[in-house]
Parts: C-alpha cells; structure tokens; sequence
C-alpha cells in the first residue's frame, strides 16, 4: 500500500515537474562570429543563471533557459567582449558579431566593449593575436610578420636577432608545434629566419598555448603556435596587397558562388637579390636570394550541415652563389578539412592533409658536381568531435594519426666527381593519439578543464636499428624488414585545468600539463639552418616528454580599462638530445652515436599589463625565468643554464591614435643576454692561437635593448578602394647589440688577442605601400 | 662536408649586408692552468717533435712558452721506447732519427711535474699524393683561385687526411681535414679553403705554394674536425667547445701519427 502511494506519488511529481519544464524553459541559440568567420570555443556567460558555455567548432551554441531576464557576456580570447540583455520568453536565436579587441576607430562599436579575456574559463597560458591587432607594432624588415609579433608576449622569447625561431617556457625551437590551418610545419622560416613562412595578408590570427594546451594538441614540449589562415570573402571580389622594400604580396579573393562558397590566393616574393645587386661590392651582386611563397585556400558550404575547406601552401627559399653553389628548401603543404553538424548538439571537424618539408644542396665546382637532397613527409588524419552534453559540460574528443617518413640524405653525383652516390636510410613511423577532454563548470565559481591524451609512436621498419652505449659505441645493430614494428612507445598525456572566480573582476587559475614529443630537431648552431635534421624517436632515441605546473592570476581593472595576467610555471623535460663535442652530424645511418640525452627544467614569473581602451593601448610585459640543462658528458654532467636561459625580459608596446589618417606604434624590448660559452683562457696549437673552453654557457652575452617605431598613414578610404602607408624605424635609437662575440688575434698585434662583436641591424628603415580594392 | 658548413656560414655573410664588426672590450676569467701536448710522428727521418706548454689567461701573450723538463718517450708496437730530447727551443722535444712505419701503432707518455700523459696513434697507410694545383671557383667573394688536392682514395677501407698550407713559407692557418665517408675508393680534388675570405688570403701571381698531405687516423681526424667548434674562436657554434683530444691523463691537445707528403707549386 505504502509502496504504490509512494510509486503514485513519484508519477504525480515527475509529471508535474516535466510539466512544468515544458511550459516555461526555451531555447535559444545562435552563432558567434568576429568579422573573418565563427569563432571557435568563445564564452558565453549567461549571469543570472551562473552559466558559462561555450561555442562549437563552427561559432555555434545552444542553452535552454526559463522564462525571465537575462545578461548574455560574451566573450573571445583576442576579442572584444559583449554584453547584451535579453528577455526570454519564446524559443529565440541570438547571434553576436565579435571585434578585435586592437582599438580600431573606423570599425564601430556594438555593444558596451567589458573584458576581453574569459575569467571564468580554465584556460591558461593561452594568447590571441590578429592580424589587425599585429597592425598597432612597429613593423620589422617592412613585414607584420606575426611570429615576430608573439615575441613580444611574456614567456615567448625570439630566438636571435630578427630570427623568427621562438623559445618558450624554457623550450628549445624545435618544440613549438607550428600550425597552419591544423597541419604542422616544420621549418617555419625564410632566410636563415628573419622571416617566417606566414604570409601576413593570408593569415587571419595565431593563438598560442604556453601551458594548457587542450588535449587535441599534441606532438611537440613547449608550446602550440595554432596560426588560422584567412576564408576568401564569399560576397565580392577584391584584390590587395603590397609594395615594400624586401618584399611584395598580392592577394586575390571572392565569391566562387556568392554566399556559398569562396576562394583567396596569396602570393609573397621577396627580392633580396635585387639588393644584393645594389651592393657597392661588385663581387656580391653575381649571387641568388630569395624566397616565395604561395598561399590557396577555397571554401564550400555544402547545404545547413557541411562546410569543406580546402588548403594548399607552397614556399621555397633559394640561395645560390654564382653557379658554383646552390641551396634550396621549402614546405609544402595540403589539407581538406570536412566540418559537419550531427545535432546542435554534435559537431565534428575531419582534416586529411599532406606535409612535406625538402632541402637540397647543389655544388658544381667543374671538377665536382654533387647533389645532396633530403626531406620529411606527413601524412595524416585528424578527428575532432564537439559535444555540448549538457549545459555545463562540454566534451572534445577525437583522434589523429600521422605517418612519417624521413629521407636523411641522398647524395647523388655526375661526372668525374670525388663523390659516391650515397642514400641514408629512411625512416618510417605511425604516430597515432586519441584524446578527449571536459569542460565542465563544477559550481558558479569553479570550472574544471580535464583532458587526456594516449600517443603511440611506433617507430617501422625497414632498415638497421642501432643500440649504443654510453660512450657512443654500437653495441648491436638489428636489421628490420619493411613495415615490422621496432618498437611502440605509448604515453599518456594528462591536462588538468581549474579556474575560480574571486569576484566579478578577478580570478584564479591552476593547471597541470604533460606533453610528449617524438619528433625531435638537434641543432648545433646559432642561427635556424635549412639543414638542421628532424629526427624520429628509435630504440635510441627516446620520446622527448614535459611536465608543466602553473598558478595564474587574472584582473580587470578600472572598469576594465586595464587588465592584468600574473602567471608563474614550473616546467620539467626528460629525454633531450644534444650532440656530442665534436659530433659529425650528416650520416644519419648512426646519428645514435653522436647524440647525448639529459634532462631540463625551467620556472618563472610572467606578467602582462594592458591597456585596452581609448586613443593610447599598449602593454607592458615583463618575465622572470630559469631555464637550464643537466645532460651527462656536457659540462661535467652538472646543471648548467640552457643558452635562451635569460634572467630578464620586457616588452612595452604602445599605440596612439592620432588622427584618423594617422596613427603611431612604438616597441621597446630589453632582456639579459644570452648563457654562452666564452673562452676562459688559450693556448698555442699548430702554430696559432686555440681558445680553452671550460663551463658550459657559465658566460652571458651583452643586454640586448631595442627600440622600434612604426606609423600608418591612411591615404585614401573609400567604397572600393583603400590604400595605406607604413613607415618603420627598426632599432631607432641604434643599439649596437651582438649578434655575435668572436675571438682573434688582434689586427695590429699578433701577439695578443682581441673581441669581436659583430652588430647586424642599426637604424634599419622600411617603407610599405598596401593597397585594396 | 666541412665545406658545407663553411658556405652556409658564407651565405649568413651575404645577407647581414648591414652588418658590422667592432673590436670590444671583455671580461673573461681565467681557467686553472693546463698542460697542452702537441706531439707529432711522421713516416720521415727526424719526424718526431713533441710541443708541451700551458694554458695561458687570454690577456697574455700569444707567443708559445715552452714547459722545461718533461720525459717524453714514444713506443713502437715492438715495444721499443725512444725518448726525446728538448731542444734549444724550451719545451720543444726532438729526436734526430726517430720515425714512424704506416700500418704501426705508437704511443706516446709524458712525465711533467709529477703528472702523467698517455696516448697511443695509429700511423695509417700512404695513399699516393697525385697533384697539387691551384684551380678558380666562384663563390661569395667573385672569383678566386684555390688550392685543389687530387689523391685516390683507397676502396674499402675507411681513410682520413689533413692538408696543410703555406703561402710563401707562411702557414695559411686553415685547418683542412677530411674522411672518405661520401668519397670512398673515387679521385677526389680536395679544395683548400681559406682561413678568412680575406683580400689578403688571395692567391696571386708569383705566390708559391707548398702542401702537406697527410694521412691520419679517425681519432686524429675528430681531433682537427672539432677545432671548427671554437677552438679558433670565430665559430657560430651554439656550444663551443675544446677539440676532442686523444691523450689521456687531463692534458688537451693531440698525438698524430702521420704520413707527410709534400708537394709544390707556384700561381702563374
């Protein structure tokens, strides 16, 4: 009896409950765009429900929600954040157009502009910069070259003058996964690195992960470069583009059916080697120079559901003296990428694509004529799914595989030439992850990230595998057929992200990420080399892996004015590689002998301060970090600092406003020097002077201090035609910082010894000319 | 390969068109002193010179100081010892007939102040010097003579040379050392590049060459092939260090067994 009234009972309520959840909750839903295409993963906090969701991969979200009123902010990393008021009362579709947070007076304001970075997510370490935003920096060698751009954020170090090599937390450049649209590039730098593979006018905005990195990003230690290139415009046609003094760019776009689908192609040449013949020393101007590159990219909307996008990127640097010798290397890239909407509920995104990354080398003495070629391809798949499970839980997940295939080095000869034709082994392996990942938001205050990633890097035969002793000796070497497994290395990648929010202004973040990197670049020299190897893991040859801990706080202030990111890492690496003292680095069939592993760890203190309203923006940001090495046969087996070790970094970045036809950049950085290695004293060899070295990089280059001035002319605004100027100063105040310290005898007294410094940029100007229509 | 590594360096030359280079003032310490042993044995009568001297801080002198009252012996396979005698030059060791034999190994010990260095030097077999002969190339700089090298690199066995220049009785200073890992059993023409692409490092008319061809053995190579990692101090290595010595015992330097082959010529 007691049981059916309790069954009657439980019937009555749940019916009266749904009753009652069908009169009075809607939906309303809607897509989040900036002025470029839906945006992915921004925030929507609906306050008087304490909720917080986010968009899908295609810009879209979706809440239910009773009947009353309501506060929708919205907001981007990257963008300026939203504020609506919305009265619910009917199912309803409210979409929001986001702007970049750069301060841009000719683009109006929509809604009241509130904080722009998301509080309330867990999401750390993590910075977005358009392409619009990079316009307020002083230009560098006449190019809004947006790797250069992220240099000047906390933590992100540049990796020498003008280079376009990037250090971060500690991490050596080989260990940022460089992306363009989801694919990865592995050499991103032309010319030995002053500039990057990006051209400026195909690229839509970067966003870069320090820490945190979600877990469908995985393969390399430090950091996630996720560079977005630019969606042709689907309305009109238009063509702009750029006249500077090293290089010209030309882009073409627009509707391939209007509204429906779209292409943009973007062309980049440099002429270097036009300068080169400019040179008063006639001997120079006989040489080649230069480098292009060619960005496509076409998009379909296939009915409400589907959206194909297709990419292709192609970029070549050569250089060549005289006849006698050559040099060329270059990526290639392509990509499909298939977005499809299951439910507003479920959404994916599949991407097959291509990756190849060649260098050749060419010598033709008359006597000898030899032909060294080496390259890296990528094959692979890549699965992402998108699932709003409920309100407060939003799951990722998906997986990626990619084939590797390496070819060292082929060397091939005609002629009477002093050279064998040669081919290293190749090297083949199948990286495959699966990962997933929860946002969840726990309470009002609280929101939890909590992601996993599973990697298998199986290393393939065909070929000789070799196992080496400490001391560089190969102990055995084991002969696999073609496609036979060698060995599996499997590792889980866990990520842990929390936010709370002290209050409306502030909040607390912590997050805890591993990451593990089988794909590994040795480099002995200074500068990025063409030649610099890609390295798979192999019995020797270990997956490279980190530990990061961080502790953030975030602030706005002054009614949002200003904002202030204060975070702090702690940041381990077990199985880093470096070369032996005197390590022959070409035969690749037994690179095992010339390399030695070791450990790192690297901690600091990054500050941001922004300014983000009114004429006058900028920032200010300052880094306090350690980074160092232990490896056993460097440096007596003793920690000593990583050469990025460097103790002091600032930024200072402002813009202004002057007009509407004018408007001013300036940039000042200074950051410790270098840990090198200088010699501590010398000694007479061969019948000169050789340099004794002891402690491992105990020695620190000069301060380096730098300021850059920038300003934008306006020329001509109209419908259909826009033209602007650009001027730069880089290093105005000229600085003569080192590039280099070299030791010599000296000049006029060959019984002592003098230093050398070796400064590359002082006052270096550039102009620009941009134009569209 | 070195070459290829020298070019890539050239190209950086190339492109800092703006660069420029300034003599500057620098504090660096002074690492406790050294022994440095250069000990040298050739396939000639009277080839065997042994040079011992210290470390030094880099504000001395660049003159050598030779270390007095070291007893330094070379052994052959037979086992018989020879010892050297100092010469009038302090801290030069000399012997007036003493040779090597290819295909022998020797070794080498020192006794200086109570501490002792060991090292032991294959001396490789002789592969025939064909000819020595100045040759124009293009690179960086315009044209240039330079001096080539031809030799036959003997099949199958794994060989390793220096080329030593002198300009006029100078020695060029350009450290040249090369294996046969991309060249094995093929005439090779070894190009000889200069210490510095200077206007100064030209070869004119009326200069006479004299070269010296040696063979060593893969200890001895990796010696001079890691002097480009610093030890001349002009390298853009991103972790120079010291040449990787084949003695024992704590000093640095090298012992090199070698065969010496000679060979003359003068630019027309």
């Amino acid at each position: 009896m007691t049981s059916n009234f309790l069954k009657l009972f439980l019937i009555f309520f749940s019916l009266s409950f749904s009753s009652a959840f069908a009169q009075q909750i809607f939906k309303i839903s809607g897509q989040i765009k900036s002025a470029d295409g839906p945006l992915e993963a921004a925030s929507i906090q609906i306050v008087e429900a304490k909720q917080t969701i986010a968009t899908d991969s295609l810009g879209n979200y979706e809440i239910t929600l009773k009947a009353g009123n309501y506060t929708f902010i919205v907001s981007a990393i990257g963008m300026t954040t939203q504020k609506k008021q919305l009265k619910v009362g009917r199912n309803q579709v409210l979409n929001f157009s986001m702007d970049d947070s750069a301060n841009n007076l000719d683009e109006v304001v929509i809604s009241t502009a509130k904080d722009n970075r998301s509080l309330a997510s867990p999401q750390m370490g993590a910075e977005r910069l358009t392409m619009k935003s990079v316009k307020n920096i002083p230009l560098i060698f006449g190019e809004r070259d947006i790797l250069k751009a992220i240099q000047l954020l906390p933590g992100i170090k540049s990796a020498g003058e003008g280079g376009a090599g990037i250090y971060v937390r500690g991490g050596s450049a080989d260990q940022n996964l460089v992306l363009m649209d989801d694919v990865p590039v592995y050499n991103a730098a032309h010319l030995l690195g002053f500039f990057s593979t990006f051209n400026p006018d195909a690229v839509e905005d970067i966003t870069v992960y320090k820490t945190g990195m979600p877990s469908q990003y995985g393969g390399r230690l430090s950091s996630v470069l996720d560079i977005k290139m630019r969606e042709g415009d689907e309305q009109k046609f238009s063509a702009s583009g750029g006249i500077g003094l090293i290089s010209s760019k030309l882009t073409l776009e627009g509707p391939i059916s209007k509204g429906k689908s779209s292409f943009l192609i973007s062309g980049r040449r440099t002429y270097v080697d036009a300068l080169l013949k400019l040179s008063p020393d006639s001997t120079i101007n006989r040489n080649i120079l230069y480098f292009y590159d060619v960005n496509g990219r076409a998009d379909f909307q296939l009915g409400e559901n589907d959206k194909l996008t297709v990419t292709g990127y192609l970029g070549a640097d050569k250089l060549g003296l005289a006849e006698t010798f050559g040099l060329t290397w270059g990526n290639a890239i392509a990509s499909a990428q298939w977005k499809h909407i299951y439910s507003t509920k479920l959404t994916s995104a599949t991407i097959a694509s291509f990756t190849r990354y060649q260098n050749k080398i060419e010598v033709n003495t008359g006597i000898d004529n030899v032909r060294i070629f080496s390259q890296l391809r990528d094959w692979a798949l890549k699965q992402n799914f998108f699932w709003q499970a409920s309100d407060k839980h939003l799951l990722k997940f998906g997986f990626n595989s990619i084939y590797h295939r390496v070819t060292p080095g082929e060397v091939t000869s005609q002629g009477q030439s002093s050279f064998n034709d040669l081919n290293y082994q190749e090297r083949f392996s199948l990286e495959n992850s699966v990962f997933a990942s929860s946002d969840w938001q726990a309470t009002d205050k609280l929101n939890i990230a909590l992601g996993v990633r599973l990697t298998g890097f199986s290393v393939l035969g065909g070929g000789d595998y070799l196992t080496v002793d400490k001391d560089g000796n190969i102990i055995n070497a084991t002969t696999y057929k073609k496609g036979e497994v060698v060995k599996t290395y499997l590792n889980l990648e866990p990520r842990l992200a929390l936010s709370y929010l002290l209050n409306t202004n502030s909040s607390l973040k912590a997050s805890y990420v591993r990451n593990v990197q089988n794909m590994h670049m040795i480099s002995n020299s200074t500068s990025s080399r063409p030649s610099d190897k890609w390295l798979p893991s192999s019995l020797m040859v270990k997956p490279e892996i980190s530990d990061q801990v961080a502790l953030g706080y975030y602030r706005n202030l002054l009614d949002n004015a200003f904002e202030l990111n204060v975070e702090s890492y702690y940041k381990t690496m077990d199985n880093q590689i470096d070369y032996r003292d005197g390590a022959e680095t070409f035969n690749s069939d037994n690179i095992e002998t010339q390399i030695l592993y070791g450990k790192g760890r690297a901690y600091g203190l990054e500050l941001l301060f922004k300014k983000k309203k009114g004429d006058f923006t900028g920032w200010l940001s300052y880094t306090l970090s350690k980074t160092e090495r232990q490896i056993d046969g460097i440096n007596s087996g003793n920690w000593y600092n990583a050469r990025q070790d460097r103790t002091h970094e600032l930024a200072l970045v402002g813009s202004y406003q002057l007009s509407e036809k004018w408007s001013l950049s300036a940039s000042w950085i200074y950051y410790t020097g270098d840990a090198i290695t200088f010699p501590s004293g010398k000694y007479n060899i061969d019948g000169q002077v050789f340099f004794y070295y002891t402690d491992r990089n105990a020695y620190r280059m000069p301060s380096y201090h730098r300021l850059d001035l920038g300003a934008n002319l306006q020329l001509k605004k109209r419908k259909n035609y826009s033209s602007e100027l650009s001027f730069s100063l880089y290093n105005a105040y000229g600085r003569k910082n080192a590039y280099s310290i070299t030791f010599r005898e000296a000049e006029n007294d060959p019984t002592k010894t003098e230093v050398v410094r070796t400064t590359l940029f002082q006052f270096l100007p550039s102009i620009s000319y941009n134009f569209k229509f | 390969m070195n070459q290829f590594k020298y070019i890539l360096m050239l190209i950086a030359g190339a492109i800092f068109l703006s660069s420029c280079e300034e003599v500057i003032d620098l504090k660096l310490d002074t690492a406790s002193e050294k022994y440095v042993v250069e000990a040298q044995l050739t396939n000639q009568i009277g080839g065997a010179k042994v040079l011992i001297s210290k470390t030094k801080s880099y504000s001395s002198s660049n003159d050598f100081v030779g270390i007095s009252g070291a007893v330094v012996e070379i052994e052959n396979q037979q086992g018989v010892v020879t010892r050297l005698n100092e010469s009038s030059n302090k801290g030069v060791y000399t012997h007036l007939t003493l040779n090597g034999m290819p295909g022998q190994t020797y070794r080498l010990k020192i006794v200086v102040s109570g501490q002792t260095f060991t090292s032991s030097c294959v001396m490789p077999a002789i592969v025939p010097l064909e000819d020595v002969y100045p040759y124009e190339l293009n690179l960086f700089d315009g044209p240039r003579l330079f001096t080539q090298v031809k030799y036959k690199d003997p099949a199958g066995v794994k060989n390793f040379y220096r080329f030593i220049e002198y300009k006029n009785g100078v020695y060029t200073k350009s450290i040249i050392a090369a294996n046969d890992e991309f060249t094995d059993g093929r005439t090779v023409n070894q190009t000889i590049f200069p210490f510095e692409f200077t206007e100064e490092s030209k070869l004119k008319k009326g200069d006479k060459i004299k070269l010296e061809f040696l063979t060593i053995d893969e200890p001895v190579y990796k010696y001079w092939f890691s002097v480009d990692n610093g030890a001349q101090g002009g390298s853009d290595s991103a972790a120079p260090a010291n040449p990787v010595s084949n003695i024992k015992g704590g000093a640095i330097g090298y012992f090199s067994a070698h065969t010496l082959q000679t060979k003359e010529y003068t630019v027309q």
